[in-house]
């Protein structure tokens, strides 16, 4: 019994001799990031870093639930050579756990992603839930935002991404995303793009990458066209013209079905979509078919104009469309498995909009027998 | 060789234990026939102590003695009822010593306890429990009459152990006074008290409370035979009894041996089977076999609404852990995974980690050492110093150390609150005092990996502990579905009176 | 000591299903040489079937002698011979150990990388296993249900949370690659029925119950594989091709309201998991050790298997060619084989022979 006790006793003090406690370094040695820029400078990578900054805080900040930033920036031939130059530079070793934003330049995304988001991904601490968006101006610029009133902080950022959540959910510009996109040799990656345009930021269009390059950046149109067609959007506004007259409405829940089918050899992909919406501002003049039919033609064109452009014009499938085809007829992906891309851009289109209109304004009933 | 040794140690040991039992029952010394004799022993044996007080009388024309000691009994009675009788007691026929002796019990003395003595080592023990010793001249025998009038303090709500809503007694320091609260709740001719004697220095009583019906033998016998071995010099608190209790080799923190200081908790212990063990010079009663999930169940629980007893119970088993692993959580989770954190929390808890000079476990286990300092000071401090030590400890090292960056708030903040935690079951104070702080340890060594990996043995430790064969986790593990009904949510009594509950009866 | 009625049914149950959620959230696809983690799914169909073929064997001779375990049976049966048999059973079940401290040394160093020593953190494990293991199958049994309770909930709260983030475009046709996913899958599900030798010397622990005990523990763990792979794939899709442990991969994409990061509670199911795993299969080797060496030499086997297991759990990470060789399913399936299926064939066969030549 004794010696049982000396044993125990001794196992324990070489527990504690053991510990690698030394090695540990508490949340005041680490640099906690939340926000990540990537920027490519004359061949070298930039990176940058928006974290908090532990040494200028003020008792009256933390107790008012601010926080105090702080950019870094180290440039070097690749991330990890960058990273260590901003370890050094802070004196503290990088903690990503809190990271909630990682924005890449305009022209570095032209160069490709997917290094970058390996690199990131790699962390583990990183959370997967990372949103990933592109700039138009360099990162570092969004990061540091010399020029804006007040410091833009990560978490702002953010929330221009999630306006309308369903949005954002549809878009998935997330890190886990987009790397499950890369792997997918045949679908095209989206992110939200972020725009910097006279002090003021904006996250309405999205950023095409084809391999994880930056090829093209979807404008307004384009944008909603994609929304509708991914068919889980909300909030998406517009407007028609009718008798000279600007009629407004909210689109508030989007359904869209892409169905795959082989007629004679041709490929035909049946985009039928069930838009629920808002009406602004309608006349008693007007009839309300001739406006839901009207509405209906935008609401094609919107599809169809962003389906042309992506894929016809740009090669680029970020609707998954190849998805549907491997679904719908596997045998066929199969063995067309070289030429998918051809096939999706020389397939053939057909786009059906229902509408179920609410008319809102003083002018009108409102009740479920508007409809 | 070290077999060898270990049988020899083995012999010796049982050798000792057989000279000692015989030579309990050599050692008692008998009275003898003559009166001077007898007072000449008694006054050896106390060595002319001041408070034994030797009165020598004339009974029926014969000499006596009556033999007391100061201040335990009740001089009225024992004037009134004693000495007033026999000292005026006549009879016209001729008798022995001992038919005189017979005469006094039978038809003069109105006491209702009187017990023969035939040994001077009971006659020690009655006389300093409150009894007068009558002896006569030429009589072997001796009589003891109960006159018991020694002061106790009076019966007042225990302090330990607050209820709401239920009875405001708790039990006393005299053994007798506590069995006739037990007798007056449970008016059940089966319930027995059987009293045994512990210490070899002190002689303490110790009173078996059990229901013959209802108790299961076998652990009956068992108590017993722990209770014979317990070779303690004196039993000052009934605490010291109970490491002969436990099992054998019992090193768990908790413990398998319940306590209260309350009859109507002890009664409804006694009426599931278990024994409770009163001790002489203690009001806390000792239950066994006792459930770790008993730790939890409170009377208040049964006098309240099911719905709220039954949130209350649940408010107990987070207090529970929130007192044992929050801090060592806490620690492990600032230390090695602060991805856990929301994102606005993890920048208070840096800048309080970043404004303080010590690294955060060990700045968790000062915080912890302080209170628990603060703590045994407020428990030893007389009355009138207790506002300065809420005043130390609240404004002082609550307030001023965070103020100075000596300490962060958000830590004091955890250990604030696993305090007011560990206070929501009382009786787990201890095991969970010791318990935070391992965990502290292992949470800043090992971080989330030590906390899961000590937690997970603590179960099996707690798991792995029985006592008479009841496991101290029944009706968890082994599982008893229908006995959920007391311990995942409190059932209405309609529920709970439909089927008995005996501890025997739990799986095991 | 007596074995009867020291467990319940229940607990055994609880015993085997967890060691079966340990193994399975240890679930990668490289080492099971796939690329789409939903053919998986057929596998754990046919991987079912299979193991209920593995189940009648070592269900017949615990029928024959309930009170008599494997290793039991083993000396019974064929004497010094089976002293070799109880060897390899004793090298089984602490290959069980050593693998999966291995897969979780490996886990913590290429995944987690944490800022404590990985030697002390192996070492803490064995030391806290080998206490559980001492303490013996009562306190293993009793602590595994409570462990059992919480790791459901927690994998239940889990998968609610991962399944708003189901997205169907995630699911590609089955058997879209072929059938070899397929047949990888079935072998690799298979060698992981680690939980059918160590059935086999722990059911004459309990009264009743062996055969329900051992159906429920192969469907409900299927069932479960299954569920867990449906919603993994849906929710993470083609992320999963480059994630070695998609189980992990999949609790730290989860989130629900302000915690962002759930694979908190996958460290916890894992650190708890494995400790009641190497617990009960150390117990098991300390028992066939007990066959061999007798009581008092069991003792000081129990200090060498544990150095042991902490060399080999420490090394196999680093070295490649003894990782290739360990972690190879081809490998461990043929192990598996042997002791759940092959051995106790033979056993079977001994005790018929030996019943035809008492009635000639």
């Amino acid at each position: 019994m004794k010696s049982k006790n000396i044993f125990i006793l001794f196992e324990l003090i070489l527990v504690c001799f053991l510990a690698g406690c030394g090695k540990v370094s508490g949340l005041d040695e680490q640099l906690i990031v939340y926000g990540i820029g990537v920027d490519n400078v004359e061949g070298m990578y930039e990176l940058s870093v928006q974290a908090l900054d532990i040494k200028n805080n003020s008792e009256s900040s933390t107790k008012e639930g601010q926080k105090t930033l702080t950019t870094i920036s180290a440039t070097a031939p690749d991330l990890i050579e960058a990273a260590k130059q901003i370890e050094n530079q802070s004196g503290k070793k990088m903690l990503y756990s809190h990271a909630i934003i990682l924005i890449i330049g305009k022209e570095t995304a032209q160069n490709g992603i997917e290094n970058i988001v390996t690199f990131f991904s790699t962390n583990h601490k990183l959370r997967p839930t990372v949103e990933v968006l592109i700039s138009n101006i360099s990162a570092k610029d969004i990061l540091a935002n010399e020029n804006a009133e007040n410091i833009v902080t990560p978490e702002d950022l953010l929330a221009l991404t999630k306006v309308g959540k369903e949005n954002n959910d549809v878009i998935n510009s997330n890190l886990r995303y987009l790397l499950s996109d890369i792997n997918n040799t045949f679908k095209g990656e989206k992110v939200w793009l972020l725009e910097y345009n006279e002090g003021k930021m904006y996250c309405e269009k999205i950023a095409m990458l084809k391999n994880s390059r930056l090829i093209n950046v979807l404008d307004n149109d384009y944008t909603k066209g994609a929304l509708l067609c991914f068919g889980k959007s909300k909030n998406i506004c517009d407007n028609i013209e009718i008798n000279d007259k600007r009629l407004s409405y909210e689109i508030n829940k989007v359904k869209t079905n892409i169905n795959f089918s082989l007629e004679k050899d041709k490929p035909i992909f049946y985009i039928n979509t069930s838009v629920s919406l808002n009406l602004y501002n309608l006349d008693n003049n007007v009839s309300n078919e001739e406006v839901k039919s009207l509405i209906e033609k935008r609401l094609d064109n919107l599809i169809k104009n962003t389906i042309n452009f992506c894929i016809k014009e740009n090669n680029c499938d970020i609707f998954n469309f190849n998805k549907h085809v491997m679904k719908t007829n596997a045998d066929f992906f199969k063995v067309n498995l070289n030429q998918i891309e051809s096939i999706i851009n020389s397939a053939e289109y057909n786009i059906e909009v229902g509408t179920k209109i609410r008319y809102m304004g003083p002018n009108q009933e409102i009740s479920a027998l508007v409809y | 060789m070290l077999k060898l040794l270990k049988n020899l140690i083995s012999k010796y040991t049982l050798q000792n234990e057989a000279d000692f039992i015989s030579h309990e029952k050599e050692n008692k010394h008998s009275l003898c026939n003559s009166l001077k004799k007898n007072l000449e022993n008694f006054k050896n044996s106390f060595d002319e102590s001041a408070d034994l007080t030797i009165r020598p009388i004339k009974v029926l024309n014969t000499d006596a003695a009556i033999i007391t000691m100061e201040g335990m009994i009740n001089k009225e009675t024992f004037a009134t009822s004693v000495m007033n009788p026999i000292v005026y007691a006549f009879t016209k026929e001729i008798l022995t010593s001992s038919e005189k002796l017979e005469y006094i019990k039978n038809n003069i003395l109105t006491i209702t306890e009187q017990i023969d003595v035939e040994t001077f080592e009971d006659a020690f023990k009655l006389i300093m429990s409150g009894f007068a010793l009558l002896i006569f001249d030429g009589c072997k025998k001796a009589l003891a009459i109960g006159v018991q009038g020694f002061n106790f303090r009076s019966i007042s709500e225990p302090e330990t152990e607050v209820m709401q809503k239920g009875s405001k007694e708790g039990f006393v320091e005299a053994v007798r006074i506590n069995l006739t609260m037990i007798r007056r709740r449970v008016k059940n001719p089966k319930l027995k008290f059987e009293f045994l004697s512990v210490g070899k220095t002190s002689s303490t009583d110790i009173c078996l409370c059990y229901i013959k019906d209802i108790v299961s033998d076998k652990i009956l016998k068992e108590l017993k035979k722990r209770i014979s071995k317990i070779n303690l010099q004196n039993v000052l608190a009934a605490e010291y009894l109970v490491p002969y209790i436990e099992k054998k080799g019992d090193l768990s923190f908790f413990s398998s041996v319940g306590f209260s200081e309350r009859p109507d908790t002890v009664c409804g212990k006694i009426a599931e089977g278990r024994i409770a063990i009163l001790v002489d010079g203690t009001p806390t009663a000792l239950i066994v076999p006792y459930l770790f999930i008993e730790y939890f169940q409170t009377i208040d629980d049964y006098a309240e609404r099911p719905y709220f007893a039954t949130l209350t119970r649940w408010l107990k088993y987070l207090s529970f852990f929130i007192a044992t692993l929050l801090p060592g959580l806490y620690v492990a989770l600032a230390v090695f995974n602060p991805e856990v954190f929301p994102d606005r929390l993890i920048s208070k808890i840096a800048y309080s980690i970043a404004g303080t000079p010590f690294p955060l476990m060990l700045e968790t286990l000062i915080i912890h050492f302080i209170y628990e300092i603060m703590r045994e000071a407020g428990l030893r401090l007389p009355r009138p110093l207790g506002h300065a030590v809420s005043i130390v400890g609240g404004l002082v090292i609550g307030e001023t150390a965070v103020n100075a960056g000596l300490i962060g708030a958000p830590t004091l903040m955890v250990v604030a609150l696993t305090a007011i935690s560990s206070y929501v079951i009382p009786n787990l104070y201890e095991p969970t005092a010791i318990l935070r702080l391992i965990f502290i340890l292992v949470g800043g060594i090992l971080g989330i990996w030590g906390v899961m990996l000590l937690f997970s043995v603590l179960i099996v430790n707690i798991c792995s502990k029985s006592n008479f064969g009841i496991p101290f986790v029944a009706p968890i593990a082994p599982f008893n579905f229908y006995s959920m009904r007391d311990v995942i949510m409190r059932a209405s009594w309609k529920t709970l009176s439909k089927k008995n509950k005996n501890i025997q009866n739990m799986p095991h | 000591m007596e074995k009867k009625d020291i467990i319940t049914a229940p607990q055994l149950f609880s015993l085997l299903f967890l060691c079966n959620i340990v193994i399975g959230i240890t679930y990668n696809l490289p080492m099971a040489k796939s690329s789409n983690l939903l053919d998986h799914i057929l596998s754990a169909i046919v991987a079912f079937f299979i193991n209920i073929l593995f189940i009648f064997p070592i269900y017949k001779i615990y029928k024959k002698n309930p009170s008599l375990d494997i290793a039991d049976n083993c000396i019974k049966n064929f004497k010094k011979i089976g002293i070799l048999f109880l060897i390899i059973y004793g090298i089984y079940y602490l290959f069980v150990c050593c693998y999966m401290l291995s897969l979780f040394n490996i886990f913590v160093r290429d995944v987690i990388n944490p800022d404590i020593s990985l030697f002390m953190l192996t070492f803490c494990v064995i030391l806290a296993s080998s206490y559980a293991a001492c303490k013996g199958i009562e306190g293993i049994a009793r602590a595994c249900s409570i462990i059992l309770f919480i790791v459901c909930l927690a994998i239940v709260f889990i998968i609610f949370t991962l399944i708003p983030q189901i997205d169907f475009m995630n699911y590609s046709p089955l058997l879209f690659n072929g059938l070899n996913d397929f047949k990888n899958g079935i072998f690799y599900l298979t060698s992981l029925s680690f939980y059918l030798p160590l059935a086999a010397i722990l059911m004459p622990f309990i009264k009743s119950g062996a055969k329900k005990v051992l159906i429920a523990t192969n469907l409900i763990t299927y069932i479960l594989f299954a569920i867990v792979i449906i919603i993994v794939v849906g929710a993470l899709g083609d992320y999963l091709k480059t994630q070695s442990f998609p189980i992990y991969e999949a609790t730290s994409a989860a989130e629900i309201g302000v915690f962002k990061r759930l694979d908190a509670i996958y460290l916890g199911i894992f650190t708890s998991g494995l400790f009641i795993t190497i617990s009960i299969f150390l117990f098991a080797f300390f028992l066939v050790m007990k066959k061999i060496l007798g009581q008092k030499r069991s003792k000081l086997i129990i200090f060498l298997a544990d150095i042991f297991l902490l060399i080999i759990s420490l090394i196999l990470p680093i070295f490649k060619e003894i990782s290739f060789f360990f972690y190879d399913t081809k490998f461990i399936f043929v192990f598996t084989i042997l002791t759940s299926f092959v051995l106790p064939v033979i056993i079977l066969l001994k005790h018929k022979i030996k019943l035809k030549w008492r009635e000639e």
